[in-house]
């Protein structure tokens, strides 16, 4: 109730190079806080890859130009995360974290966990439980 | 000495036999000799006196003959008889010149017994009786007067032809027994060689008597004079000249010569009963060549014979001398057979010097023996007992040119002979002294020369008296300088067999100690420790010199490290150098040594470890160009999508030889890809580069040949020209992943091997075959194909694989098989070193391996093979293939998303690190479910590079982090070409 979409955005992330095979788009989704303006939060649908981590890394960036300082990274929707989305992911909370901000994951596919059970990141970013359960098979 | 040995020379018994047998043989020849000539002589003679038989038996016939016909012209004298014993006076004439006409006859006369008054008439005309005159007897000589003796018609031819005269025949006496005879016998008579009428001359007549017809009345006689003239003239024409006639008739001599001398022929004759004898000599020349040839030809090899004989005999006379010689000098001998015995204990060269000084004197029964030795301008002298000591020290060594008969001798070549004092005195006045004080008499010096003819020195010998060197004693002394010599030559060889010995000995310890070490500072370590070890001495160093910069490195140091800081140049040491690189490596010991031998060593020691240096040096470069030789060689850089190709090389034992097996993978047109696999002959670089032009040469050939028979065809015809490529066997395969098929070749190769989707194996072995790629490129080979769907795997391979020493071949093929059924599931290059190892990691490399395997894009119920481009969004669709095959398999969720998980980390890296994001370079991934394991392989065709971020390098460690952690194996194959990822997980 305090999250107001003031403005959706969703990326396309479809491959220069991609031809005859169907891509597979993420969906980023930003939601500005209603009180705190600085608050944000994103939520990712799709995979989290190498293919769509440039629409993931441009979205930060937009974010944190507009004084985002609080980021709520809701991975419960992400089917599939590597180490390219992870990177984009740390590197979303070092950025945050240089302006005196916080990136805080918060909600976690099995896919996800998985990935960050196995790289230690899971203790690093702050792991709020998500509002929707995770379902980890 | 040229003398003969003893069993060349016979027993005296055996020889007086040999000469009494050649005394036989001389005069048996001569006598033959003689004999045969004189058979031939006699042979000669009796032929000639055989001829004149027969001259003389033709003469006699002629004689005969000649007589014969005067007796038939007379027999027809009866006819003048009529029955009264009348003779018709007128008919005579006329009969008497026929008969003279017919025989030759000098005179024919008819006699007739007279009437009383005929018989006075005559005696009236002679004026005396005819009784006187029958018995005066000078009838023959008394003028003939036909008027005086009526009784008697003569028709002769003298004194003038065809004249009748008539003279009275009574009066000749010697013809009275003739006629009477005649009378008696009423037959022909002939008379004795008588007084022939009617001019006295020699002749003998034929009386034949006239009887009266039908009486035995005896009428008259008719008588027939032959001059013996006449008759030899008619008879003995033929005669050759020279023949010497003689007819005798009772001995009486009737013509020729009184007595016939020398040889003759002689014939007998009955001429009208009487025996004359008819004898011819000479006028026949007798040949005597042949005789007088066999006796003086079987005189002069009598004599020839006879020579022999002589000089043989003198000869051994002189084989008798020279034993008696030998004899006198065996007791010298046995004296130089001690001294070469005692000589021959000696074994070095000091040993031998001592030996020869000491024991020559008693070979030769004299005072004491100096031995000189030439040493630059020296004589060095050893003296045996004999010599005071300060004598001999004073002649310890002599210079070459001080006035001595040990150096003289090498001036002048030849030996010196001083027979007593006075002569050495006068000759060398200013060791009058020393001789004096030695109480050496006479010497004599001799050149010692070695097997070269080099003069090595000399050897003097001194006597305490004078002496006679009589023939025996130069002898003797000459083999004891020979002997002499030849002892120091042989010193000399033994100590250098010693001393190589020894520097063999040390060589091969420093060959051996630095044969296993791998850098120069180990082989310098190596070889101070081995110098130790044989040479003994203080402390050793090794350095080593660079020439151009004059910098010296030590390498290593043994021993004493003051003493070797600063190569202390006080202290006794050896050192060996030898060429290292473009400089020196020098090694230095200190200690007591022997400096000019342990200097050799030290050089030999020095070229070895600078070998070993070289050789590691040669190793590390061999090393580097192996493998830079295997990776550029044998690499494969296959870019076609939709195939995936792995391949294994596997050296021999050797770990510097690269192998001439090799493989390849070629790009066609129209997604075709050609597989190889071949062998050439040999090892080694030279191999290596033969592997690499048939390589290229095929890969050349496969692009233009329809069928890859065709390709080898080709390629046979560039063996042709291709040194050492002659005899290489190729393998050689193309799939055709659009027709699904794979067409092949063989060339003397082990056949491919046919993996099914089902796991199931087999030989490609149809087609006709070429025996091997060689130089007889007209054998036409036949391509076979075989059907090759996708999931199917091609395996191409060389004998070492398959090839065990003790087992056929075909045990070999039908473990890979077995092996290749059994790995089936494996992705490629799992698949070639499981087979590795299942058929060849359990004995010795003896041969290399190679072994390419191919496969194409497939996801069966075993296998997934997949390639992409390098490109982010190949990944999400590569994943949901995965994904799709891992279900089909039945794979747990969770394991599958594990798996999904890391191999996508794999092809990350692969696509952006190894590819570098360039789209042409694809990302070839493969899953097999192998016996409860999914393994997966990704590769890449680019090398790893190094980070470059700290971002991107923690990235990447987390990729690795995860792939670590979710699979059970993760193996990294990097090389010149590309990278392989290999992840294993248990199901």
């Amino acid at each position: 109730m305090w999250i107001r979409p003031i403005r959706s955005i969703s990326t396309n992330t479809s491959a220069e190079t991609s031809n005859f095979r169907p891509v597979r788009p993420i969906r980023v989704d930003l939601k500005q806080d209603n009180v705190e303006p600085h608050a944000w939060q994103l939520t990712i649908t799709g995979d989290l890859d190498m293919t769509t981590i440039g629409a993931f890394d441009e979205a930060v960036d937009s974010l944190v130009a507009q004084g985002a300082r609080l980021v709520v990274l809701d991975l419960g929707s992400v089917a599939f995360l590597d180490s390219t989305g992870l990177r984009g992911i740390v590197r979303a909370s070092d950025a945050l974290a240089e302006k005196h901000g916080q990136l805080t994951v918060a909600g976690l596919s099995g896919a996800a966990e998985r990935v960050l059970e196995v790289t230690g990141l899971l203790e690093r970013l702050r792991h709020e439980p998500s509002t929707t359960p995770k379902d980890r098979a | 000495m040229p003398v003969q040995t003893a069993g060349q020379t016979p027993s005296p018994r055996l020889r007086t036999a040999w000469q009494l047998l050649g005394v036989i043989a001389v005069v048996a020849l001569a006598i033959v000799a003689i004999g045969a000539a004189a058979v031939l002589f006699r042979a000669e003679r009796r032929s000639v006196n055989d001829r004149r038989a027969e001259l003389a038996a033709a003469t006699a016939g002629d004689v005969r003959a000649v007589l014969d016909a005067v007796d038939g012209a007379l027999v027809g004298a009866s006819a003048l008889v009529d029955e009264d014993g009348a003779i018709d006076r007128q008919r005579f004439e006329t009969f008497g010149e026929e008969a003279l006409d017919a025989t030759g006859a000098t005179a024919v006369a008819l006699e007739r017994r007279i009437s009383a008054d005929e018989r006075d008439d005559i005696e009236n005309e002679l004026g005396q009786p005819i009784e006187d005159l029958d018995a005066g007897g000078s009838f023959v000589t008394a003028p003939i007067r036909p008027a005086y003796c009526p009784i008697i018609d003569v028709v002769s031819r003298r004194p003038e032809p065809q004249a009748v005269v008539s003279f009275d025949p009574c009066g000749d006496v010697t013809r009275a027994p003739v006629r009477q005879q005649a009378a008696d016998t009423r037959d022909v008579a002939v008379s004795p060689v008588v007084a022939g009428v009617p001019d006295g001359r020699a002749a003998i007549f034929v009386v034949r008597p006239l009887v009266t017809p039908g009486t035995s009345d005896v009428a008259g006689f008719i008588t027939a004079g032959y001059v013996v003239d006449d008759l030899v003239e008619a008879t003995a024409a033929g005669l050759p000249a020279g023949a010497v006639l003689h007819i005798t008739d009772d001995g009486t001599q009737v013509f020729g010569p009184v007595d016939v001398r020398g040889a003759s022929g002689v014939a007998e004759v009955d001429v009208l009963s009487r025996a004359w004898r008819v004898e011819v000599a000479g006028g026949i020349e007798r040949d005597n060549g042949p005789a007088w040839l066999v006796l003086v030809g079987g005189l002069a090899l009598a004599a020839l014979v006879a020579a022999v004989l002589v000089r043989r005999a003198r000869y051994e006379a002189s084989i008798e001398r020279l034993g008696a010689t030998r004899g006198r000098q065996a007791e010298r001998s046995s004296a130089v057979a001690g001294l070469a015995e005692a000589l021959a204990t000696a074994l070095g060269r000091d040993d031998v010097r001592v030996a020869i000084a000491q024991k020559v004197p008693s070979a030769v029964g004299a005072q004491f023996a100096a031995l000189g030795i030439l040493e630059g301008p020296q004589l060095v002298v050893t003296v045996g007992d004999g010599l005071a000591a300060d004598l001999q020290d004073r002649y310890a060594a002599i210079p070459l040119v001080a006035p001595n008969p040990m150096t003289d001798v090498i001036r002048s070549g030849r030996p010196l002979l001083l027979a007593d004092r006075q002569a050495y005195a006068a000759a060398y006045p200013a060791m009058a002294a020393d001789l004096s004080a030695s109480g050496t008499a006479a010497t004599a010096v001799h050149l010692l020369r070695n097997g070269r003819g080099e003069t090595i020195g000399t050897l003097g010998v001194a006597w305490s008296a004078p002496v006679v060197f009589d023939d025996d004693l130069r002898a003797t002394l000459l083999t004891v300088a020979g002997l002499a010599a030849q002892t120091l030559e042989r010193a000399d060889l033994t100590d250098a067999i010693a001393r190589n010995a020894r520097r063999a000995s040390v060589r091969a310890a420093v060959t051996t100690a630095v044969s296993a070490t791998d850098d120069e500072r180990s082989v310098a370590d190596a070889l101070l420790r081995t110098l130790r070890d044989e040479l003994g001495g203080t402390a050793g160093a090794a350095a080593k010199l660079d020439t151009r910069t004059g910098a010296v490195e030590v390498l290593a140091t043994d021993g004493d490290p003051e003493l070797v800081t600063g190569w202390h140049e006080d202290e006794p040491a050896s050192t060996g150098t030898a060429r290292l690189g473009s400089g020196h490596l020098i090694v230095r010991r200190w200690g007591p040594f022997d400096a000019e031998h342990s200097r050799v060593e030290l050089d030999d020691a020095a070229s070895s470890a600078a070998a070993a240096i070289d050789a590691t040096r040669v190793r590390d470069m061999e090393r580097t160009l192996a493998v830079r030789l295997q990776r550029t060689l044998l690499a494969l850089d296959v870019t076609t999508p939709g195939i995936v190709v792995a391949a294994r090389y596997r050296a021999a034992d050797e770990p510097l030889r690269v192998g001439g097996d090799w493989y390849d993978a070629i790009a066609l047109p129209n997604g075709r890809v050609g597989v190889v696999a071949g062998d050439v002959v040999g090892h080694g670089v030279a191999a290596a580069v033969v592997m690499a032009q048939l390589r290229s040469a095929l890969a050349s050939a496969a692009l233009q040949a329809t069928t890859p028979c065709a390709a080898l065809a080709t390629l046979d015809r560039f063996v042709t020209r291709t040194p050492g490529a002659a005899c290489s066997t190729v393998a050689y395969a193309v799939v055709d992943p659009t027709r699904c098929v794979v067409e092949y070749c063989l060339a003397g190769h082990p056949p491919p091997l046919l993996i099914e989707p089902d796991g199931s194996a087999r030989l490609l072995d149809d087609g006709r075959r070429i025996l091997l790629l060689t130089h007889q490129p007209s054998v036409a080979a036949e391509s076979a194909t075989a059907e090759f769907v996708h999931g199917s795997t091609l395996i191409l391979y060389t004998d070492g694989l398959v090839e065990r020493r003790d087992e056929p071949l075909d045990d070999g093929f039908n473990r890979l098989v077995r092996a290749a059924t059994f790995h089936a599931a494996l992705p490629t290059g799992a698949l070639c070193d499981a087979l590795v190892q299942t058929l060849a990691g359990d004995r010795d490399r003896t041969d290399d391996i190679a072994i390419v395997a191919l496969r194409l894009v497939a996801s069966t119920p075993t296998i997934h093979v997949d390639t992409f481009a390098s490109a982010k969004d190949q990944f999400a669709p590569a994943r949901d293939r995965l994904r799709t095959w891992l279900d089909r398999i039945g794979a747990p969720e969770a394991t599958a998303a594990d798996i999904v998980l890391a191999t996508n980390e794999a092809w990350t890296n692969a696509a952006a690190h190894g590819n570098q994001w360039r789209s042409e370079r694809l990302v070839r991934v493969e899953a097999g479910l192998s016996h409860g394991t999914v393994v997966v392989a990704v590769s890449d065709s680019g090398q790893w590079r190094p980070p470059v971020s700290v971002n991107t390098e923690e990235q990447r460690n987390r990729g690795h982090a995860i792939m670590a952690t979710l699979a059970d194996d993760v193996t990294t194959e990097p090389d010149d070409r590309g990278t392989t990822v290999t992840l294993r997980f248990s199901l």
